[in-house]
């Protein structure tokens, strides 16, 4: 699941690379950015991420954690 | 450090807000040549220690860096339908404004309320500063336009 779900994620980024430990802030999204990336992470691997576990994501590997 | 999205009494926040108020102020008011930026804080500080107000803040570290702050009521139409949250303002700093701090503050705020028994919530946004995406997006509906008039002056 990490590497399909990184994948995803790294695409909904539209970076050529992720890493683990990169932090959202550092991708500058703003907050529609940021929403509508989760939205597609969770479109994509077909999953819900449930809005009690928003506020912990600060790094891609939060966010492969709640996916886990 | 990450951000951290708590509850707080008007007392505690105004501490560490002024500074804000004038940033959010500047960014977002209108009419301001008319209308100055002059908190009447002893009446929120009576509304929090009425049940009426709820103050949801963003910090980093000790660091205020957002808030959202409404008006807990009973509506004078829907006496019995419980309480309702009327937002009053909110603003996260600008360098606060990625990775998700905003939507972070709301869905912290939403929660937030939902514990206090608030049945409904209304929130507007600036036209010169939509939100209207993003709130949608959060499940809120379109629901209202808002317009203003100067008169007096």
């Amino acid at each position: 699941m990490d590497s399909k779900a990184l994948s995803v994620i790294t695409s909904a980024l539209g970076r050529a690379v992720v890493l683990p430990n990169d932090r959202f802030d550092s991708f500058g999204l703003d907050s529609l950015e940021f929403l509508e990336f989760l939205l597609e992470v969770q479109r994509d691997l077909n999953v819900a991420i449930p809005d009690e576990k928003i506020d912990s994501l600060n790094t891609v590997q939060d966010l492969l954690d709640v996916l886990r | 450090m990450n951000c951290t999205y708590q509850s707080e009494s008007w007392e505690k926040f105004l501490t560490d807000a002024e500074q804000l108020f004038a940033l959010h102020w500047e960014e977002l008011a209108l009419d301001k040549e008319f209308i100055k930026q002059d908190m009447d804080c002893e009446r929120y500080q009576n509304l929090d220690k009425l049940g009426m107000l709820h103050v949801t803040t963003v910090r980093f570290g000790s660091a205020l860096v957002g808030y959202a702050v409404n008006f807990l009521i009973t509506h004078m139409h829907y006496k019995s339908s419980g309480v309702m949250a009327l937002a009053d303002m909110y603003f996260v700093v600008p360098e606060f404004r990625k990775g998700g701090c905003g939507i972070k503050l709301f869905l912290a705020m939403e929660k937030q309320l939902r514990e206090r028994g608030v049945v409904r919530a209304h929130i507007s946004c600036k036209v010169h500063f939509d939100q209207q995406e993003i709130f949608e997006k959060l499940g809120w509906t379109f629901s209202d336009k808002t317009f203003s008039k100067m008169l007096g002056k």
